[in-house]
């Protein structure tokens, strides 16, 4: 059970991750791993 | 929510004359309905290739006169070329004329798309109750159809007869155009009338593929009408295929295709659906609360429903649009960007947070009402109170205005022109969280609507709930922080950019909601649903809908025209009538409620019309 949520918490984290970053950098906007602009 | 479907009433029924006829092929197709159908779609290709060729060729065609005079640059307009009627604005009765046209032919062009989708839902599940709604929402705007043409050519006389000198040079500027948007009146005229006049004569079998067909064509002209008379609009706002002058440098193909063409074209299909399913839900609501018996309750109950879950539908990708256009706008001239959103005509954006906010508010309020219908919705009315607060938190933000209406002396003793608490949510960062927050909230109220009539019986049910609460919480979670982060402590580029990314994560939720959903609802258990177990209070939500639509509408309206400032043809054609000047917003919104008034008052009798068909006088005895 408290697996079940923790990996979806980790799934949900990842993919939000990985589109904010993939979003803001197809705009040209690229972000630090920290989520900080690289510019 | 699912209904009880009455597996004996198929929409299937083969005609009895059928039987006779030479054995179908295997597709259940006789030659006869391909023959139609082949048919149909040889005049929708000839029709598609005619405007394509009327659009491009004819210019083409045109001889050298002709060329010569459409190259002339816009004339400056002076006194003699702008006509009164008595002493009335002459601005002010074409903007009443033109919003009445906009809101009927919003509705009469997005019935049908609608209603060609029930009836196709009704071929497939076999349920007539869908085609008979299908048909009873094609009634009510039979009688708006006329009032739209009626509307049509009023506006029509009205800007030939009060603004002639404009008007024949939009002539010059679109030439033959719009004598192809008379013909698709044509087509559109003689298309919807059979489409509705035959749908009980072609109602089963290879005849309802004839009649779902004729719904397709209706479709495509409709919406090429509306693609059509959207290319003179945005050719106002963000004029195209001319030189800075004027004069025409391009085909008709360029003069319409203008940056603004395509976001609008998108804006208005997309917002016509959610208009037109507000004002069937307020037909739904108005004959369910003078429903005698609880089978007609039922009926108008479901119908509410399904006009209800359009609206929102259609609705929910409406921000995203209205901000293409917006972005459109500020690329194509920062000056009206800015006039529009920062200057002069801001605060029409905080009426339209109002606008939005009692829209959402209202449709929530009409799935929590629903729930009722079903026991099985106990489960989740707990979460009810913290969608409302959301919603109702979300939409306080959105109404915070930035720069206050204030005297000297107020402003000296704020210590400026912006509150130093309330300020910061009047910016951009704090409306898009707040209707980014909304929109999830909504589809969260549809999604637990959607679960209470079902028990969920997949294995792997307890990971897939979890998954949807963690993708909630996350996206929220998300929305929040781009919109605090990228909106107030980097720069204005990161902070323009965080946006896309707010409306994604937003997608991200509708989008895996409803796979999530439809994955786990295989195999599930329905519980009993009482249709028309609504309280009226939840009946009263469905004529807010189209109250505040329509208002909406008006005021986008306004705003759409009143951005091209003192220009007729931005930046091409100066307004030099008496009317050049953007009137105040107290005299902007009297002329709205007008034209909003009216509408509804139309509608009314629109509604009247449509049931007095189905009244019958009892026979008087001798």
């Amino acid at each position: 059970m408290i697996k079940n949520w923790v990996f979806s918490f980790l799934i949900a984290f990842l993919v939000f991750y990985a589109v904010d970053h993939a979003i803001m950098s197809m705009q040209g906007l690229p972000l630090n791993i920290d989520m900080t602009p690289a510019q | 929510m699912s209904l009880v479907i009455n597996k004996a009433e198929v929409l299937h029924r083969p005609d009895s004359r059928q039987q006779n006829r030479p054995m179908q092929f295997c597709s259940g197709y006789s030659l006869n309905g391909r023959y139609w159908i082949l048919l149909l779609g040889l005049v929708v290709l000839f029709f598609t290739g005619g405007l394509t060729w009327a659009s491009d060729a004819i210019p083409d065609a045109v001889d050298a006169a002709e060329q010569t005079i459409a190259a002339k640059p816009a004339p400056v307009l002076g006194p003699s070329d702008y006509r009164q009627i008595g002493s009335m604005s002459s601005r002010s009765f074409v903007w009443v004329i033109a919003q009445l046209h906009l809101f009927l032919a919003a509705f009469v062009l997005a019935v049908p798309l609608f209603v060609t989708v029930i009836e196709w839902i009704g071929v497939k599940t076999g349920d007539q109750r869908y085609d008979d709604m299908a048909h009873e929402f094609m009634k009510v705007s039979m009688t708006a159809y006329s009032l739209t043409a009626l509307f049509g050519g009023t506006l029509a006389l009205a800007l030939f007869l009060l603004y002639p000198t404009f008007m024949a040079y939009m002539m010059e500027v679109f030439g033959n155009q719009v004598m192809v948007y008379a013909l698709l009146f044509f087509l559109e005229s003689g298309v919807l009338y059979i489409y509705y006049y035959s749908w009980y004569a072609l109602r089963y079998g290879n005849r309802k593929y004839l009649h779902l067909s004729l719904g397709v064509l209706l479709n495509g002209v409709g919406t090429t009408l509306l693609f059509v008379a959207n290319s003179w609009a945005t050719f106002m706002m963000a004029p195209s295929g001319v030189d800075d002058g004027g004069a025409v440098t391009g085909n008709i193909w360029e003069i319409m295709r203008g940056p603004l063409w395509n976001p609008l074209n998108l804006h208005r299909f997309v917002a016509n659906i959610a208009f037109g399913g507000a004002v069937v839900g307020a037909y739904a609501g108005y004959q369910l609360l003078s429903a005698r018996t609880m089978a007609q309750r039922a009926h108008y109950d479901w119908m509410g429903y399904t006009s209800n879950f359009i609206a929102v539908l259609a609705f929910l990708p409406l921000p995203f649009a209205g901000y293409w256009l917006m972005a459109e706008i500020y690329a194509y001239s920062q000056q009206m960007g800015i006039t529009a959103m920062g200057g002069i005509l801001a605060w029409l954006f905080i009426v339209q947070a109002v606008l939005i906010g009692t829209i959402l508010l209202a449709a929530n309020y009409y799935l929590w009402n629903g729930m009722s219908r079903c026991e099985g919705s106990r489960r989740y009315t707990w979460l009810i109170k913290y969608i409302a607060i959301t919603l109702v938190g979300s939409f306080l933000i959105w109404v915070t205005p930035h720069t206050l209406i204030l005297s000297a002396k107020e402003i000296a003793a704020l210590g400026g022109a912006h509150h130093p608490i309330l300020g910061p949510f009047g910016i951009m960062p704090a409306k898009n969280i707040a209707v980014n927050l909304m929109l999830i909230g909504t589809f969260l109220s549809f999604q637990l609507y959607r679960r209470a009539d079902k028990e969920i019986t997949v294995p792997w049910a307890g990971f897939g709930n979890a998954l949807m609460v963690a993708i909630y919480i996350i996206a929220i979670a998300n929305v929040i922080f781009l919109g605090v982060y990228y909106g107030y402590f980097t720069n204005t580029v990161y902070k323009v950019g965080s946006s896309v990314a707010q409306v994604v994560s937003t997608l991200i939720v509708i989008i895996s909601g409803v796979t999530i959903d439809s994955l786990m609802f295989k195999g599930a258990r329905t519980l009993p649903t009482t249709w028309g177990k609504i309280s009226n209070r939840g009946v009263y939500a469905l004529f807010a809908l189209p109250i505040a639509f329509t208002w909406l509408m008006a005021l986008m309206g306004y705003v759409r025209s009143s951005v091209r400032t003192h220009w007729h043809v931005y930046t091409v054609m100066k307004d030099n009538s008496v009317d050049n000047f953007i009137p105040s917003i107290g005299h902007a919104a009297n002329m709205m409620t007008i034209a909003t008034i009216s509408f509804l008052l139309l509608v009314l009798f629109i509604f009247w019309v449509a049931s007095l068909g189905e009244t019958r006088q009892k026979k008087p005895i001798n």
